[in-house]
């Protein structure tokens, strides 16, 4: 039997296919395109390359662009000859090559970069699969439908429930053993699991009655069944486009009427690539003598179609392992949840749909009165309603602290709002729900309008401002050390010697810690390097901003060295090459390469050489920012053959082991060639990392005791030493850098208020008790997250206004710290604390916050 | 009653969607923990009344949150400003035990151990003390005079 190419083409679920790889291609293209229009992430993920695959994508964009281009081509042949749609089918050919040829040779992701081109080629990317929509419309016909039967819905809501709870609580216990920092008893994780069971029941019948909701208007209708199903779409394309405002477009500050513009139009697009999905999948029992499928079975197609249950079974069965392999895929390049809450999204609409199509419509089998939506269809949904609230009111009471109030403040294990925290780290289920359950009282929003306006403040309103630790700034007097600045990007403390005992595989860093100053509770102002960086040259708290205008007149650390006739040798990130200008003393390290590809192997082999070109009589300051230990890099890394590193993330840990041995190979250079007594080397990390703890990896809006607690460690010549104070085991930030280099070089900065820097290094009378008392001001990078630090760094107040929540941590052991329960009085003060910081840094940088 | 049957019918889900909607969301604070009458933890926790310290306030507020150092200092001065070493001593000794690597609690505690007469314990408290804040004046002035054997 000869293979018939053209039949096989024709075959809806191939079409199918050919039409899912063309709606993906485009609504990936269009995502980018959206992604370059917000500066934010354009900043954070396109101009840094954080993903390589997106860079790989977009390079290669215009030859994915002709082969979907070509094999749709044939799947539109029937059209092409003159069958239904052959115009639109033309049109969309004739306009798309011409495009396509356009792009050959002016490939449009290339160009678009941060600005409205983004925008319109987003929403010109979204026009292919509408179009196709419209064509495989015009050229099926339409199925005879017959109305939904509500009690088909219900029964499949209240499965689909199930399926979804069993779908991710059956993975529990798995994700348990892999997540650190979750401590959940049996009895615990029983009655989380209960909750969970609630919740899932509760959105299912909301579902239901959305759907209901759809079945009742469409019954005002003459065509009921037709309007059923088009109601139905419509609802799928609202929600996404909501999904897409609320939770994509705020995760990653994507605000306004574009945002909204954007989000509405991939809503509509999706829905339109859903409809043209569910006409082909539901076509093979077309033309039928009478109705055989209801509006909703039709819409269902997509996932498992409409003709065999043992597919829509497989599917259900299938689901669990779906939702694993999709949770593992995404959670440590997750930004915030989003990706895990969008798969649980994509899972729960996948398992309706599979459901609903395993339970059989035999049409004899309905009673007349099966399709009238009476009253009894609102007993379950009520029950479900009674149940929740039952639930609301027991975590409610059960969140009122027990008799002894010092035991409920310190033990977050008796708080069931802490084990439902924590349960959510392990179900993303769960996760998504509790997080779309939290509203604000009018007191929260007022605040979290006022922490917005001083988030991520508009560049044009931050004027340029001279900032100075010491003025005039002459030479400094005394001998000048060569300066070695390591901030390795992402890593933690605990994953180094000097910090922590268990560690054995930094053995260099090991040896650099018992030579030098190991400063015990470092931490970093800011969450993220987009601030962090510039904080650490400033040695001060910034403007809340992705630029910072005219950051020279501010760079008291590039005053300093130019003062004291620095050679800057440097590798210049995507962020430092905005803030430090390209002159005579600069010396750039790893040329060409992107920021992603800085290794700290190949930096220290570069320096070496130009350390032993370099004039010796001219002062060397070094800064690097290597990439090994972020996440997207270390992830990815092999671990090698024969290495293991059990009670740590093995490719972190690898990571920083290659770091060790490159780190430790440049200590041993300085000291072959005599500089070691003449440099101070300072080992530190713009902020750490999240590695699995609650379920959180990397680093995004979040503040959280392992992604702000930095190592900071420093080496002295002894000639320098010897004349300086240091208290190792009061609170030390990274913004304290450049002050102290300034107190080490003989100079006496200013003291500019809590939101400044400090010497770490004083004269042996200077007093540090302050320090530890004074409540200071921490931020995220990329969000409305703000925190105070106090009592010597022990203890972590956060206001989270991008997830809508207050956390307090407990930092006093070296470990990542423990959750404690929040209390009205802790929220007051420390929002207050909060308010009043970023009020006095507004007027400091003499911006205006902005509603 | 046909057309009240027919309106009821069309409206009952979205009538009990709204509802659904509507009583889903909560607002986190109600669930928020009144544990503290008081505010232990700020400027205005009132460790002062009229110039007097307040020691039962202190006292209060240590029991409520027991791993405050700087709550504990504050006792423990406060017991050293009436006079109550021992009880002093024992606040240090608690704060030390939160954060032992606190220079400045060793130095306190040295002082105290000076002031009754406990030399070596002075002595050894100011060594710790130096080990986390090397060349402070301040320790090194305990060292001395509690090698010396001058009892403040």
């Amino acid at each position: 039997m000869r293979f018939n190419a053209e039949a096989w083409l024709a075959k809806p679920g191939v079409v199918a296919v050919i039409r899912l790889l063309h709606a993906l291609f485009f609504l990936g293209a269009s995502a980018y395109c959206f992604l370059s229009y917000s500066p934010f992430a354009y900043a954070q993920f396109i101009k840094p390359n954080v993903v390589p695959a997106l860079t790989e994508f977009v390079m290669l964009s215009q030859w994915y662009f002709w082969v979907i281009f070509l094999t749709t081509l044939l799947t539109l042949m029937p059209q092409l000859r003159g069958g239904r749609g052959r115009w639109a089918a033309i049109g969309y050919v004739s306009v798309w090559s011409i495009l396509g040829a356009i792009a050959l040779f002016k490939p449009p992701l290339r160009a678009i970069g941060n600005g409205p081109l983004g925008f319109a080629f987003g929403l010109i990317a979204l026009v292919p699969p509408v179009w196709l929509a419209v064509i495989d419309h015009r050229a099926q016909p339409a199925a005879a439908l017959r109305s939904t039967a509500p009690s088909r819905a219900l029964k499949a809501c209240l499965l689909a429930a199930a399926v979804a709870w069993v779908t991710y609580s059956i993975a529990t216990p798995l994700r348990l053993g892999q997540t650190s920092g979750i401590e959940l008893t049996r009895g615990g994780l029983t009655i989380a699991l209960a909750s969970s069971m609630i919740l899932d029941l509760y959105c299912f019948m909301a579902l239901f009655l959305a759907l209901a909701a759809v079945i009742s208007l469409a019954s005002l209708s003459r065509s009921q069944a037709a309007v059923e199903y088009w109601l139905f779409v419509s609802l799928l394309g609202a929600s996404t486009a909501l999904v897409l405002y609320l939770l994509v477009c705020a995760a990653i500050t994507f605000t306004g009427w574009d945002a909204a513009a954007a989000s509405a139009a991939l809503g509509v697009a999706l829905a339109a690539i859903w409809a043209d999905l569910a006409r082909l999948r539901s076509k093979p029992l077309f033309p039928a003598p009478s109705p055989q499928l209801d509006s909703l079975a039709v819409f269902c197609a997509p996932i498992a179609g409409v003709k065999s249950r043992r597919a829509a079974l497989a599917v259900v069965l299938l689901m669990p392992a779906v939702a694993y392999v999709l949770i593992d895929a995404v959670s440590h390049f997750d930004w915030n949840f989003l990706l895990q809450k969008l798969t649980v999204l994509i899972v729960w609409l996948a398992t309706f749909s599979a459901v609903y199509a395993a339970r059989s419509a035999n049409v004899d089998r309905l009673s007349a009165s099966g399709w009238n939506l009476g009253w009894r269809f609102s007993v379950v949904p009520m029950v479900a309603f009674v149940l929740y609230h039952a639930f609301v009111s027991v975590e409610a009471r059960g969140s009122v602290a027990p008799t002894d109030p010092a035991r409920a403040a310190r033990d977050a294990r008796l708080s069931p709002r802490v084990v439902l925290d924590r349960y959510a780290a392990i179900d993303p289920s769960f996760h998504l729900i509790r997080d779309a359950r939290k509203a604000r009282s009018s007191e929260t929003a007022e605040y979290y309008a006022f922490l917005r306006a001083h988030t991520l403040v508009p560049f044009a309103d931050i004027p340029a401002l001279d900032v100075d630790f010491v003025k005039p700034l002459r030479p400094a007097a005394q001998r000048k050390p060569d300066i070695y600045i390591f901030i390795v990007d992402s890593m933690r403390r605990d994953y180094l010697a000097p910090y922590n005992a268990k560690v054995t595989f930094t053995p260099a860093i090991g040896q650099f810690g018992r030579e030098s100053l190991v400063f015990d509770r470092a931490f970093t102002r800011y969450a993220g390097t987009a601030l962090a960086v510039p904080s650490i040259w400033a040695g001060a708290m910034m403007p809340h901003s992705l630029e910072q205008p005219e950051f020279g007149r501010r760079n008291t650390l590039l005053k300093l060295l130019d003062a004291n006739h620095y050679l800057r040798v440097m590798n210049i990130d995507h962020i430092i090459g905005d803030l430090v200008p390209a002159d005579p003393n600069l010396v750039q390290l790893d040329k060409g390469k992107g920021t992603m590809q800085f290794d700290v192997c190949t930096t220290v082999g570069e320096l070496e050489t130009k350390l032993t070109e370099a004039d010796p009589s001219r002062p060397v300051f070094l800064y690097t920012l290597p990439q090994n230990v972020h996440i997207s890099i270390a992830s990815r890394r092999k671990v090698p053959d024969g290495e293991s590193y059990p009670g740590f993330f093995a490719p972190v840990a690898s990571s920083v082991h290659r770091i060790d041995g490159c780190f430790g190979g440049f200590i041993d250079f300085l000291k072959r060639t005599n500089r070691y007594d003449n440099s101070v080397v300072i080992l530190t990390s713009d902020h750490g990392d999240s590695l699995g703890e609650e379920g959180r990896w990397g680093h995004a809006h979040f503040i959280v005791p392992e992604v702000m607690r930095i190592p900071l460690i420093v080496h002295l010549p002894s000639w320098l030493r010897s004349h300086v104070s240091y208290d190792l085991s009061a609170l030390t930030f990274s913004a304290d850098i450049t002050p102290s280099l300034y107190a080490l070089l003989g100079y006496e900065p200013a003291t500019r208020g809590s939101l400044f820097g400090h010497p770490a290094f004083g004269p042996p009378a200077a007093d540090s008790e302050w320090r530890r008392r004074m409540p200071y001001l921490l931020a995220s990078s990329y969000g409305t997250v703000y925190a105070t630090l106090r009592q010597n760094g022990r203890r972590l107040y956060v206001v989270d206004a991008v997830d809508g929540r207050d956390n307090a941590f407990d930092i006093s052991d070296d470990a990542v710290g423990e959750r404690v329960e929040v209390t009205q009085a802790m929220t007051a003060e420390n929002r207050l604390l909060i308010r009043e910081q970023l009020t006095e840094l507004a007027r400091q940088n003499h911006y205006p916050p902005r509603p | 009653m046909n057309a009240l049957r027919r309106t009821l019918n069309v409206t009952w889900p979205i009538l009990l969607l709204a509802a659904f909607v509507t009583t889903f969301r909560r607002v986190p604070t109600e669930a928020a923990s009144a544990a503290e009458a008081i505010n232990c933890d700020g400027p205005s926790r009132g460790s002062q009344t009229e110039g007097a310290v307040d020691l039962t306030m202190l006292e209060r507020c240590v029991t409520l949150d027991p791993g405050n150092v700087e709550l504990l200092v504050d006792l423990g001065a406060a017991y050293e400003g009436s006079s109550r070493w021992d009880l002093a001593e024992a606040t240090y000794r608690r704060a030390l035990a939160v954060d032992p690597r606190d220079s400045t609690l060793h130095l306190r505690l040295g002082t105290i151990l000076l002031r009754r007469g406990d030399r070596a314990g002075a002595q050894k408290e100011a060594q710790l003390a130096l080990q986390w804040h090397p060349n402070s004046a301040a320790a090194l002035d305990l060292d001395a005079r509690a090698a010396a054997g001058a009892d403040r």
